[in-house]
């Protein structure tokens, strides 16, 4: 398969753009793959044992331990809103409301498969609270309006 | 305000080597390197600092012990990984000033005479990833990693952005992420001291624990406890957010009271507050009755409370705490690694119960039933997650039970 | 000896050899002590907490399967922290998981108190993966002990073909990249299943039979023979349906020096050549 094939051709890139092959690399060739597919397929973990000798099964487990890496695709900018005590307190559920109303179920990408949104953990924005991130960039305070102009605009 | 000894820089300075070095930076560094490793390891334990990381350990301590490992080969790891709830103080360190992290975290290298720094950051901070990374390739241009290392040697840096994982940040599980693993802690003893990241003697500070660092070579160790109490020495940052007017990262000097830093976020608005949640998610409920705590290691503990990370999250009266609690129940579940019984469990059943509270039903047999089970994963649980994830459930529970509560 | 030294249990004082674990000299002296995750020739995990004691010193308890004794050690294994730790830790998993075929376990939480409805809440819901012919997966029986992920990877098997996936209560056994058994690296030498405490896997023979109502342990017979697949001597316990003379499967004893209980597809799954022949 072409793209199986083109997707083999990137992850060999990556790893040999990192200081060396040792399982210590891990972590960031995934943060690429993830970053360059909006998920690591399997294909990619093949190309991973291949290359630096991890088992598929041991990148597996690692990915799915990891909030940021995910083996399901997301939307290729996600958006995640942070839920923590902060943010809650300053109306996290408005934009989670409005996340629900316009880009639809969590973690499925729109029918375009520009975004995805997610519900995440304490950003670090408690001061500009109610934080979200954006294609990994802070976006605080966020407004629902935000959530449902990206909405708009995207699915 | 009182002095700002961190913070100095925030707002002021471009991040480039050129200004940090015009004002007054690296000065700490060439102090350093005249004094030799085991005379800084020396000053920083004269100093009292602490580790700001939660665990205020003697950081110089920490320091000597790699120092003098008979294994030669020896590293220093950035615990940038600030995922507790309600903390952004190293965040905004590094937007204020990273060069001054850089410097601390070059002394300890060569302090320690490691050959390698590794950077770990969240994964979620892009943008104190990008300055972290110019400045140390900044330096790196500067020729300042020159010589740092054993023997002379070059120090390398590395940098590895967490994954998105609140149990990264305690330091077994931090070592298994690089090492490109789950990050799964591991028991202690072995201490990171003498087996650490990749089983080799490591040092792990957090952000603001090697930002005082720079201060005490140039100034030195009794300067840095003229600030703080007998057993706190120097300033320390907190993260305040929730009900306060002005939401931000404040800089005092230990044995300042809390009501003093909640008067200067200007909390609550104008209302009363309820409580504040003191240390993060890790810390514990603290009343208006306990609002004159004095903010120092041993004032905290006093009050059977801890500063944790320096976060202090207030809630206005009226604030449903056992919801705020829910909330927290709900984050340790979702950041338990999953490996042990009492916390991957335990966690789950502790969000379960909240839950239930927080939607005003459950009564006695709920609160034993918590009680019970924080007994359990506070002392069979194999890290410090689970140990201390039903911390502020126990200390709500307290104050319900001697009636603090309001409703 | 050499390397001994004295450790107090107890109150009372006690000798250890030099590299053993808490739990070794608990066992020597026969100080009854839980375990559920330890495995004699695996890596501990150290993961149930089943098995922890009080250490003087140590702020929280510690698991005694992997703690190595060291001199002058004070240790009680009855304290109320130790006793309610444990029995929270057998609550814990009582209130998640089935454990239907996991008898042992459900001995250990009777001897220590352990109630089965302390706790309630969700239970762990997992599909049951009946996804080739020699095993099945029966993941709301497992108590994560990471013994087969262990024994797959570099404790015996060395083929890494299971792994931990998710994380916290989602937590849980995967097979490659989180698929069936035939499409992972999988080479079916069963040695997941010979170390599985909870029966969470399962030879499917013995899984069927106990679906059908069949299985009984009663009738069970345990015949000792050599492998005759090759040179290396693995010595085999052949379990025989006394009812119908039919194996029912095969297991290698823990203690023999060539196989510590682990054996390759031949051996433990070749075996059908026995009933060629029957209906
Ligand atoms: C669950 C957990 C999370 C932690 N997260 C952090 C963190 O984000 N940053 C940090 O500096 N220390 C964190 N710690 C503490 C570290 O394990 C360690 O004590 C600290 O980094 C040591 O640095 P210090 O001596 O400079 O404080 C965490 C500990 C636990 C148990
Ligand atoms: S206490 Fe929680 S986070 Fe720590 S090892 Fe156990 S399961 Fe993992
Ligand atoms: S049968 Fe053998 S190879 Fe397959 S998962 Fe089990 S231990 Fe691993
Ligand atoms: S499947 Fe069995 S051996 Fe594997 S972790 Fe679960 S209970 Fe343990
Ligand atoms: S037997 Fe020791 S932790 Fe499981």
């Amino acid at each position: 398969m072409e793209l199986e094939a083109s997707i083999r051709a990137r992850v060999r890139e990556i790893i040999a753009s990192r200081p060396g092959k040792d399982r210590a690399q891990l972590l960031e060739v995934l943060h690429e793959v993830q970053g360059a597919f909006q998920s690591v397929p399997r294909v990619a973990a093949e190309e991973i044992e291949r290359e630096m000798g991890v088992p598929v099964t041991d990148t597996y487990g690692v990915v799915t331990f990891y909030d940021l890496l995910t083996d399901k695709p997301t939307g290729r900018t996600v958006l995640r809103i942070c839920e923590d005590v902060t943010c809650h307190l300053h109306g996290s559920s408005e934009l989670v409301a409005a996340a629900e109303r316009s880009l639809g179920p969590e973690g499925e990408p729109s029918a375009d498969g520009s975004i995805s949104w997610t519900r995440c953990a304490c950003l670090g924005l408690c001061d500009q609270a109610p934080a979200a991130h954006l294609g990994g960039e802070p976006l605080a305070p966020c407004t629902p309006a935000f959530v449902e102009k990206a909405g708009a605009r995207h699915v | 305000m009182s002095e700002q000894v961190l913070l100095r820089r925030r707002g002021k300075v471009a991040p480039h080597l050129k200004d940090y070095i015009e004002s007054g930076g690296l000065e700490g560094l060439r102090r350093a390197r005249e004094m030799g490793p085991e005379a800084v390891c020396r000053l920083v334990t004269e100093s009292g600092l602490n580790g700001r990381g939660g665990a205020a350990f003697p950081t110089g301590r920490k320091w000597d012990a790699v120092r003098s490992q008979p294994e030669p080969t020896h590293y220093v790891v950035l615990n940038s990984d600030e995922s507790e709830p309600g903390t952004f103080k190293d965040r905004a360190l590094i937007d204020s000033d990273p060069f001054l992290v850089m410097e601390g975290l070059l002394i300890a290298a060569y302090a320690t005479q490691s050959e390698r720094i590794f950077l770990y950051v969240r994964g979620e901070y892009a943008p104190q990833t990008r300055l972290l990374w110019d400045c140390a390739e900044e330096l790196a241009a500067g020729g300042h990693l020159k010589g740092l290392g054993p023997n002379g040697s070059d120090v390398a840096v590395e940098l590895r952005r967490g994954g998105g994982a609140y149990i990264c940040g305690e330091e077994t599980a931090l070592f298994r992420s690089i090492e490109g693993y789950r990050g799964e802690p591991m028991s202690k003893p072995p201490f990171p001291t003498v087996q650490g990241l990749f089983r080799k003697p490591t040092v792990v500070n957090n952000v603001e624990t090697v930002a005082n660092v720079p201060d005490i070579l140039t100034r030195g160790a009794d300067w840095y406890k003229s600030r703080g109490t007998a057993r706190s020495s120097g300033t320390k940052l907190y993260s305040i957010s929730g009900h306060v007017a002005r939401p931000d990262v404040y800089e005092l000097p230990f044995g300042a009271k809390l009501s003093d830093l909640l008067e200067l976020a200007g909390a609550g608005n104008g209302k009363p507050l309820e409580a504040v949640l003191l240390g993060g998610a890790a810390g514990t409920f603290v009343f208006p009755r306990d609002f004159d705590v004095e903010l120092s290691y041993e004032g905290a503990a006093a009050r059977g409370a801890t500063l944790g990370s320096g976060a202090v999250i207030a809630f206005a009266e009226g604030t449903n705490l056992w919801q705020v609690a829910e909330r927290l129940g709900r984050f340790f579940a979702h950041e338990s690694c999953g490996q042990c019984v009492p916390c991957r469990v335990g966690t789950q059943r502790q969000y379960e119960i909240l839950h239930e509270l927080a939607g005003g039903a459950g009564g006695a047999r709920e609160r034993a039933l918590l009680r019970s089970l924080s007994q359990v994963m506070t002392d069979a649980s194999i890290c410090g997650l689970g140990q201390t994830a039903s911390t502020a459930v126990r200390s709500l529970l307290d104050a319900e039970a001697q009636g603090a509560l309001a409703g | 000896m050499a390397g001994d030294f004295k450790i107090s249990v107890d109150g009372r004082e006690v000798t250890a050899h030099e590299g053993e674990t808490i739990l070794q000299v608990l066992r020597r002296e026969e100080v009854e002590t839980p375990t559920l995750c330890y495995h004699d020739n695996l890596t501990p995990a150290k993961a149930c907490r089943a098995c922890v004691v009080e250490l003087k010193g140590s702020r929280a308890l510690v698991a005694s399967c992997e703690r190595k004794a060291e001199a002058g050690m004070e240790i009680q294994t009855e304290s109320e922290r130790v006793v309610n730790a444990r029995r929270g830790v057998f609550e814990l998993l009582l209130s998640q998981n089935d454990t239907e075929t996991a008898p042992n376990l459900v001995a250990q939480a009777q001897r220590i108190g352990a109630d089965p409805e302390h706790y309630s809440g969700l239970r762990y819901e997992r599909p049951l993966y009946d996804d080739n012919p020699l095993f099945v997966r029966d993941y709301e029986k497992c108590i994560l002990c990471y013994r087969c992920v262990e024994a797959c990877g570099v404790d015996a098997q060395n083929t890494f073909a299971l792994t931990v996936s998710g994380r916290g209560f989602e937590a849980g056994i995967a097979a490659g990249w989180g698929e069936t058994m035939p499409d992972s690296a999988c080479v079916f030498c069963g040695n997941c299943v010979a170390v599985c405490p909870t029966g969470a896997i399962m030879d499917r023979r013995e899984h069927q039979m106990r679906v059908q109502g069949r299985y009984d342990e009663s009738q069970m017979q345990v015949t000792q023979t050599t492998c005759s697949y090759c040179g290396v001597g693995c010595q085999l316990e052949l379990h025989v349906d006394q009812r119908t003379n039919e194996i029912v499967k095969v297991t290698s004893p823990e203690t023999h020096p060539v196989t510590f209980g682990f054996l390759c597809v031949k051996g433990r799954y070749g075996y059908s050549f026995t009933e060629a022949g029957r209906e």
